[in-house]
């Protein structure tokens, strides 16, 4: 088939490297790649890449670097509390060629990584370890965070000791001082999000959430770091009686990185209660704020608003797009338009849209399989090319990595054939209108700062390289 | 804005998707700035209709003229069972299991020894 290089990495037991009971080794995994195989000449402006191998990947996450490599991460495996899966990293190079797949063991769940401007990365993923009590056996749950460097040495790792349930959500992110932050949920005596903030030693780790008594308290789904060093943390101010939640308020706020539990800089919420949550944001050049909301009852159930960057009101600008029932996944590039990705009303297809900083829909896509389907997008913008990474599944525990290329100028519509399954991407058949939600300033919620209990991880540097990870047959 | 290209009856297309047949159309020009080339014609949205957004979604069909205005016509579907299953997995993430409090440091005060 022309165009198609097979890539194999190998699986090789003699290079398991056992570092204080975490191993990196090689997964074996196998891709396809399809790197300008297609009737678009003469640019190569995309690939796929699927895993054929009957591991279950199922990426979380990617990164751009400097020089155009991809990264994914992400976790594979699908074994519950009990079981040891592996956290996810594969590195792509800007062709789509396999450079390195690793894993990060044990990991029992949940795996998201970033790379930082220097190309080191950033993961952070769970792992359990039973004990028993009371005639039953329960695990301890901890988030552990691993610092690595653009040639996946290790040169950082800090463990988060308190053996209740944390469980990472979303990719880390860097604020301007060097702090690394992630969202994690947490299933201790009862269930809420909070934003978990390392300092760049890898040395303590502060949690930092909203919760009087499980009777008040904030849910943050999004969250991202502006020029400024301002926080911006979006999600769900929840009012509860008794049992049950009785009120859910889609709520996002300013604060400094450096004080995050001071009072916010703004607050804005829906005073009404009704509208759902925030639920994915991204930032402009000038920290304008993306920012989207999970909703039920607008005509697409999804909502796209763009927040000025002080806080201020009215919203710039309000759309619901009819054809996209979950808004995922967003970014932006150097002229501030803004890339939305989610899920079509079908459930199974990516459905992407551009949109400009004033808010005009410029184009919309739709990623379809021909049979299977894909979810779980997260896209990227680096340049004028887009990056999304997606799980294909066809079953539960067949799960593969799908990697996507695309110009951000939406010149490109195909359809290509992956290990014998057809991916389209065409028009997107979506429409925009414009909604009437109404966000109001409301009095800040501080944050409650928790500095956490940790374990600094010292171990024999890992010297796992490229060249050494991968054989190409 | 929503376009329809009236040669084909393609619809719904975009600004981004009318210049890459018209690319000499100023970056400027967009939004109610935006010149429509001749073979194009914007669609006016009319109201959509009530439906269950828990179990239905809308689409559109291709727009119709009514007095001289091109309008778009909105059909009322039933959301799969598939889809359905997909969105509430989302929505509703499985709860993880509750554990007994448990010191967070061994007997000896120590931290728990997750690490070999």
């Amino acid at each position: 088939m022309a165009g198609v290089t097979v890539v194999s990495g190998v699986t090789d037991p003699g290079d398991v490297t056992i570092i204080s009971g975490i191993s990196i080794f090689h997964t074996g995994v196998t891709l396809v790649d399809f790197n300008g195989g297609g009737p678009t000449p003469p640019t190569t402006v995309y690939f796929l890449s699927r895993t054929s191998s009957a591991l279950d990947l199922q990426p979380s996450s990617l990164s751009i670097d400097s020089s155009g490599n991809i990264s994914v991460f992400g976790l594979n495996g699908s074994s519950g509390l009990g079981g040891v899966n592996s956290g996810l990293l594969i590195k792509l190079t800007p062709s789509g060629g396999l450079s390195v797949s690793d894993t990060l063991n044990p990991a029992n769940g949940n795996s998201y990584g970033m790379q930082d401007s220097s190309g080191n990365y950033y993961i952070t993923y769970t792992f359990a370890t039973p004990y028993c009590c009371c005639g039953a056996i329960y695990y301890d749950v901890y988030s552990d965070l691993i610092k690595l460097d653009s040639s996946f040495n290790r040169i950082g790792e800090l463990l988060n000791t308190v053996g209740y349930t944390y469980y990472p959500f979303k990719p880390p992110f860097l604020d301007n001082s060097g702090n690394i932050w992630t969202q994690v949920d947490f299933y201790g005596d009862s269930y809420y999000l909070s934003l978990i903030k390392y300092n760049s030693a890898l040395t303590s780790i502060t949690s930092y959430d909203y919760n009087v008594s499980f009777t008040y308290w904030i849910n943050t789904l999004a969250a991202a770091v502006t020029s400024t060093n301002q926080l911006i943390a979006a999600g769900t101010y929840l009012d509860a009686a008794g049992c049950c939640v009785t009120s859910a308020y889609a709520l996002i706020q300013s604060v400094p990185t450096a004080t995050p539990s001071a009072t916010p800089t703004w607050t804005l919420w829906d005073a009404s209660g009704s509208i759902g949550d925030f639920n994915a944001i991204a930032l402009d050049s000038s920290n304008n704020i993306y920012a989207s909301l999970r909703y039920y009852n607008f005509p697409s159930n999804n909502w796209l608003g763009k927040i000025n960057a002080n806080g201020t009101l009215p919203l710039a600008w309000q759309r619901t797009y009819i054809g996209i029932t979950r808004i995922l996944s967003m970014a932006t590039d150097s002229s501030d338009n803004v890339y939305a990705i989610g899920l079509t009303t079908s459930g199974t297809a990516l459905a992407i849209i551009k949109v400009s900083s004033s808010g005009t829909l410029s184009f919309s896509r739709t990623l379809t399989a021909a049979s299977g389907s894909i979810g779980s997008p997260t896209i990227k913008v680096n340049g004028d090319i887009m990056y999304i990474s997606a799980v294909y599944y066809t079953a539960a525990a067949t799960r593969d990595v799908l990697v996507f290329k695309v110009p951000t100028d939406g010149t490109l519509t195909q359809t290509v054939s992956v290990g014998g399954v057809n991916f389209t991407y065409a028009l997107g058949g979506i429409t925009s209108s414009t909604p009437s939600v109404t966000l109001s300033s409301r009095a800040g919620i501080p944050f409650t700062a928790t500095a956490l209990p940790t374990q600094v991880v010292t171990s024999t540097v890992n010297s796992l390289t490229a060249s050494q990870a991968v054989t190409v047959l | 804005m929503n376009f329809l290209k009236l040669s084909t009856m393609q619809y719904p297309l975009q600004e981004g998707d009318i210049r890459l047949d018209y690319p000499e159309i100023p970056e400027d020009q967009t939004g109610d700035y935006f010149t429509v080339p001749a073979d194009y014609v914007s669609v006016e949205q009319t109201t959509p209709p009530n439906h269950d957004p828990k179990t239905q979604y809308l689409s559109q069909s291709t727009p119709v003229q009514v007095n001289g205005v091109w309008q778009s016509v909105w059909v009322v579907n039933d959301f799969t069972a598939e889809a359905l299953a997909i969105f509430a997995a989302l929505d509703n993430p499985p709860k993880r299991p509750q554990r007994p409090q448990r010191p967070s440091t061994n007997v000896d005060g120590s931290p728990p020894n997750v690490i070999a």
